[in-house]
């Protein structure tokens, strides 16, 4: 009897600790404490997840015009204001439209905006928005809301991009509904991408308060909100949300009518999911992938594109290593820019070997800067003479980023020719920028005196100004050891209005930075992306993260 | 007709040694236990052949020609053969030779995680058992502490705060498992403590000390040792794991479940680089349970074959 | 008896503070912090004063916890640095899933094992008990993420029969759907807590069966099946307990691998995330929750297991001087 006994309270106690914590949020049925039955409990479980299920309506899923991408996390809500992540940026694209986007020719891919002129001496930017521009409840989209976008940085974070050129303000002029002026204390020609950077929140939901915005909790969270882009929330699951096409979009309606963004596991599940036809592109990194897909062109596209972007080995002057001029020069001697393509990536058409730490998508571009040249034999002699060889080296990379750790692998394999042992580490992006930016940006936190190599990359180099390589030459607490002459000519090209002499002096610039061995330009990588084949304009606007125009996109049949 | 029964020397000594055999002496040698027990099991001759092969080859790897870390693109993902007996990887080195390698780290962890978990549980355990009172209910709300924390998400933290390496790998393995190993042996020790003998043995004067040492430890030693095989398995397992998650030694070198992440992301096209370091994980951990297993029965008095 | 139920409430509350400080230091030493998501290279020092500052990063450990301390005891256990929102909605949210997932896990476990145990045990030594315990020696000697692959190989990319990952299918809610996702899940979270718990079912049906009392049912004649269910099952139960308090750690931390790999959005892939994004108000939420299941469960061991073996129970009362 006693053990009878024992075995109830076994299985109460059990459903018991279960109900408390899962009768969280809603008073869930009272499970019954005797249920030992596997098949009973198992249903009373399910009833519960189908009641906790949002309500919208069950409508099977569309297989023509539904174009499914994975995500690697469900965000718990989808605000223009939220970012920190280029999964989040994708997330929301479909969304939220910019006022307009550098392209990689050197031009402008015109959005929410009609026109942007800068004037002759390059310190007035006139932006006027287009006439047709609605919110997709029906709201026209004016000034008003980027003004409120403004406020809103300011509130957060103390400061906006767009109001001030180094501690100098930025005059800020509504004209109107639709025009806007903008007048820089001096030429600065950055500022062009961090007015494109900048993205209008709804004013009308929140009534022009941005303390409002900042304390909501719950708009963002329901299918329905107001959008700008071509597509509405209209449907948050646990693990994917579903986005509906508008048909009062300003520039026409998406051929694509559905677009589900659902999370799929880590690991090699993306590929598993994609060739189940779960999912309908996802990137390639390795070139083994490539040649595997490049070889059933009858089942899927492959789409190729520039990601503007340069990885770079960067040598930390904190470092406790603290290597003087020769030790670096052996340093870079020793590095086979081809070979740590070749091992990393496989093949230049994942990514190629720079010669700059400017990309070609940048106008400022020059192929003829000089690269670093690789010489083992004078690497080594350089080694024992700067008494290079021997020490042991702290390396650190980003794990989130593609490629990286094969990189790493590489580098230590060449150097150890020298005499050189790598000590890597490899890391989260969160525990990676707090470490690699200690002198730039964290105020010097202590963590820059623990590394003495590091490899990072600057995204969206494209356009008509030094874009990321501007900040770097122009560094704060000498966080990278370049001359102070650097940052002087960095700042001249800013403010240069006339082009070729940009040119000039960035060539010039750069080259200057490239003399110092500090910086070593290791890829100019390649976005890859594999797509089923019934899916089309994945590369109309080769704009990473992925996709800046969805109106492109197309699934056929 | 007379029935002779001839009872000589041979037949009087064959007697006496059956005797010996039968009864439970205290004294038996733990070790010919152990030894008679295997003996008569298929499946745990087979194991510990096993490990023997898997310690001897990893204390013999540096021995390979291969430099297991030097990269050889050429053979970039070769097909096993005679040079390269499990293929290559990824960068062009040899698999095997990794392997060798990935067993050193995977077994010296595991080993010294298991270590130093027996060595503080068991501390612990047969103290807080023992002694009891205040000094035990505090001990207890110490180990329930580790016992509740979970251990998983915390070991990864730990792992991102100190330098990745063997020692660390080592320290957090150890840090959430001697509190299991604590549990049991308290528990084992208090209804000890209450059997018989350990009462008699009081009753004639024996001091608290002595008590633990000579009649509780040798009985706890049996579900001790048992505890110490799976020990090794289970922290095996969970170094794995941790290298799974990227938490392991930092490249280039091997463990074998940084090799199974590795691996990972060709497992669609290259799935024998991910089948190598990941049976070589299950027969090992497989054999160190099926030992334990087999000692438990072997230490177990109980047990009538 | 009651007293030691209060005891042991006490001690349990006691414990679940500690957990907190605990977790707390050790997520407080980690590098890295939130404030990565916020601050840029164009931002001059000031500017990333009044991120740090809003952020309330830069007060010392010990003010850190009390300020989170005294709002978690009042159930606000803040709101996520990462996404902006109350951390207490977001865990509740998120915790059906999980527990979906562990309970069916937990049931399906113990209802194969302790059967298949018996029957292992007592058909001891034939090539029904060598086929149990293999398969039990293989459950327990996998890598769970491991296994959980090879699962996805065969049955997602080979056979096409089952989804790769998630919890439904776009747009479709029925049970038939859920049981679909949750096959491969369930059954790679069950396998390494069937397969110890196979293994102690058996060697305690073992050690029963040497028992005397057993052969005393034996020679009245009672049938094995009878021996099994009724006298041998119920004494096998005690050491079930124990484990069970102990499998609920694995579950809860098993539960984060497994909801990575199959990209099940539970509590526990939520807080992989947040251990990335050093976003602490989460990660003490879920230590505090996972720690509560835990110490639930071995509070409720703690008390059937004393109530059960009475020597344990004697031997309490003796120290508390009855």
């Amino acid at each position: 009897m006693k053990k009878k006994i024992l075995a109830l309270m076994l299985a109460a106690a059990m459903a018991m600790s279960m109900v408390a914590c899962g009768s969280g949020d809603q008073g869930t049925a009272q499970k019954p404490a005797e249920e030992t039955k596997t098949e009973q409990t198992t249903e009373t479980k399910k009833e519960e997840s189908t009641e906790k299920k949002e309500e919208t309506p069950a409508a099977p899923a569309e297989e023509k015009d539904t174009f499914t991408v994975a995500i690697s996390y469900m965000p718990d809500q989808l605000s223009p204001a939220s970012g920190g992540s280029d999964d989040y940026t994708s997330m929301t694209r479909p969304l939220f439209d910019r006022l307009y986007m550098e392209n990689n020719d050197g031009g402008i891919d015109y959005y929410m905006a009609e026109s942007l002129d800068i004037s002759e001496d390059g310190k007035t930017y006139t932006l006027k928005i287009r006439d047709d521009v609605k919110w997709s409840d029906g709201t026209p989209v004016t000034t008003k809301d980027i003004q409120f976008a403004i406020d809103f940085a300011i509130l957060r974070y103390g400061r906006s991009s767009v109001t001030s050129i180094n501690g100098n303000p930025v005059e800020i002029q509504v004209v109107d509904d639709k025009t806007m002026t903008f007048t820089l204390p001096e030429p600065y020609a950055y500022y062009i991408v961090s007015l494109s950077s900048l993205v209008p929140y709804p004013y009308h939901v929140f009534d022009g308060d941005a303390q409002k915005m900042l304390d909501d909790v719950t708009y963002y969270t329901k299918p329905g909100f107001a959008t700008t882009g071509p597509y509405v929330v209209s449907e948050i699951n646990e693990d994917s949300v579903v986005y509906t096409a508008r048909d009062d979009y300003y520039r026409g309606t998406p051929s694509v009518k559905k677009v589900v963004m659902k999370v799929i596991g880590s690991g090699s599940t993306k590929a598993i999911a994609f060739e189940n036809g779960e999912i309908d592109y996802m990137r390639l990194t390795t070139v083994d992938e490539l040649e595997k897909y490049e070889a059933q062109s009858d089942k899927y596209n492959i789409y190729s594109f520039s990601e503007a972007r340069l990885n770079y080995l960067q040598v930390n002057p904190y470092g406790p290593a603290n290597l003087n001029d020769e030790q670096r020069e052996a340093l870079f001697y020793a590095i086979n820019g081809d070979e740590v393509i070749d091992g990393a990536y496989g093949s230049d058409k994942l990514a190629t070997n720079p010669n700059s730490i400017l990309t070609p998508d940048i106008s400022l571009y020059d192929p003829e800067t000089p690269d670093y040249v690789y010489d083992l034999e004078k690497a080594k002699e350089l080694a024992k003479s700067s008494g290079l060889e021997g020490m042991t080296l702290t390396y650190i990379y980003n794990a989130d980023r593609p490629n990286m750790e094969a990189v790493a692998v590489v580098l230590q394999q060449q150097l150890s020719q020298i005499g050189v042992t790598l000590q890597i580490e490899g890391m989260d992006s969160s525990s990676f920028f707090p470490r690699f930016f200690a002198a730039s940006s964290y105020g010097m936190n202590g963590q820059e005196k623990t590394w003495d190599l590091g490899t990072n990359g600057w995204d969206s180099m494209r356009g008509r100004t030094l874009n990321q390589a501007y900040s770097y030459l122009n560094q704060t607490n000498n966080a990278w050891g370049l001359t102070p002459t650097c940052g002087e000519l960095a700042y001249k090209v800013n403010t240069c209005t006339d082009p070729e002499q940009a040119k000039a002096k960035a060539s010039e610039v750069v080259k200057i930075a490239l003399d110092q061995h500090r910086i070593y330009p290791l890829t100019y990588t390649n976005y890859i992306i594999v797509s089923q084949k019934n899916v089309t304009g994945l590369d109309k606007h080769p704009i990473v993260p992925e996709f800046a125009d969805y109106l492109d996109i197309s699934v056929n049949g | 007709m007379e029935n002779k029964i001839v009872i000589d020397e041979k037949s009087f000594q064959r007697m006496e040694k059956k005797e010996k055999d039968l009864g439970t002496v205290y004294h038996r040698s733990l070790w010919k236990d152990i030894v008679s027990e295997i003996k008569s099991n298929p499946a745990a001759i087979l194991a510990v052949i096993f490990l023997t092969i898997i310690i001897i080859a990893a204390l013999l790897a540096p021995m390979s020609p291969y430099d297991p870390n030097k990269l050889d693109l050429a053979n970039k993902f070769a097909e096993p053969s005679m040079q390269h007996p499990f293929g290559c990887d990824e960068y062009g080195r040899d698999y095997f030779t990794r392997s060798l390698y990935g067993g050193r780290v995977s077994l010296l962890v595991g080993f010294s995680a298991m270590l130093v978990t027996v060595l503080i549980g068991t501390t612990i355990g047969i103290f807080s058992g023992y002694i009891g009172g205040k000094l035990d209910m505090f001990l207890m709300r110490f180990t329930d502490i580790f016992l509740a924390l979970p251990s998983m998400l915390l070991m990864i933290v730990l792992n991102t705060i100190l330098k990745p390496g063997m020692i660390t790998l080592i320290l957090v393995l150890s840090l959430f498992s001697w509190a299991g190993v604590a549990r049991i042996t308290r528990a084992e020790t208090m209804s000890l403590k209450e059997r018989d003998f350990v009462l008699a043995s009081k009753n004639l004067g024996a001091g608290s000390l002595l008590v633990a040492v000579q009649h509780i430890l040798p009985n706890i030693l049996g579900p001790l040792i048992v505890a110490a095989s799976l020990g090794v398995a289970s922290a095996i397992l969970t170094e794995s794991s941790l290298s799974f998650l990227g938490l392991g030694i930092s490249i280039p070198n091997a463990s074998w479940g940084s090799m199974l992440q590795a691996a990972q992301s060709h497992i669609l096209d290259k799935p024998m680089l991910a089948v190598y370091p990941g049976m070589l994980i299950l027969f090992t951990v497989l054999s160190f349970n099926i030992l334990g297993d087999v000692l438990r029965s072997a230490l177990e008095p109980k047990i009538v074959k | 008896m009651l007293k030691l139920c209060l005891r042991k409430l006490g001690q349990l509350a006691i414990v679940m503070v500690l957990i907190s400080f605990f977790s707390f230091a050790i997520i407080d030493l980690a590098p890295g912090d939130i404030s990565s998501m916020y601050l840029t290279e164009d931002m001059s020092e000031e500017e990333k004063q009044i991120v740090i500052e809003k952020l309330g990063l830069d007060r010392s450990m010990p003010e850190q916890y009390f300020s989170w301390a005294s709002e978690a005891i009042r159930g606000n256990f803040g709101v996520s640095l990462s996404y902006k929102t109350p951390v207490a909605p977001m865990l509740m949210k998120r915790l059906p899933s999980t527990i979906l997932l562990m309970g069916c896990s937990l049931l399906l476990s113990l209802a194969l094992s302790i059967p298949l145990g018996l029957i292992a045990g007592y058909k001891k030594n034939t090539w029904v008990d060598n086929l149990i315990s293999g398969f039990a020696y293989f459950g327990m000697s996998i890598p769970s993420f491991y296994f959980g692959m090879l699962m996805i190989i065969l049955f997602t990319a080979k056979l096409h029969i089952l989804p790769s990952s998630g919890m439904h299918t776009v747009g479709v809610n029925t049970p038939l759907d859920t049981i679909q996702h949750m096959i491969m899940p369930v059954l790679t979270m069950a396998l390494s807590t069937m397969a110890s718990k196979t293994r102690y079912v058996r060697a305690n049906t073992i050690g029963q069966l040497s028992e005397e009392y057993v052969l005393a049912a034996k020679a009245k004649g009672t049938p094995p099946r009878k021996i099994l269910s009724k006298h041998i099952l119920k004494n096998t139960l005690l050491p079930i307990i124990t484990i069970l308090g102990m499998n609920m750690a694995s579950l809860v931390c098993g539960s984060f691998i497994i909801e990575s790999v199959f990209g099940w959005p539970g509590v526990g892939s939520f807080a992989m995330e947040a251990i990335g994004k050093r976003d602490y108000p989460i990660i003490m939420a879920y230590v505090m929750l996972s720690g509560f299941i835990l110490v639930v469960g071995n509070f409720v061991a703690d008390i059937l297991y004393s109530f059960a073996d009475p020597r344990i129970k004697r031997g309490i009362d003796a120290v508390h001087g009855k």
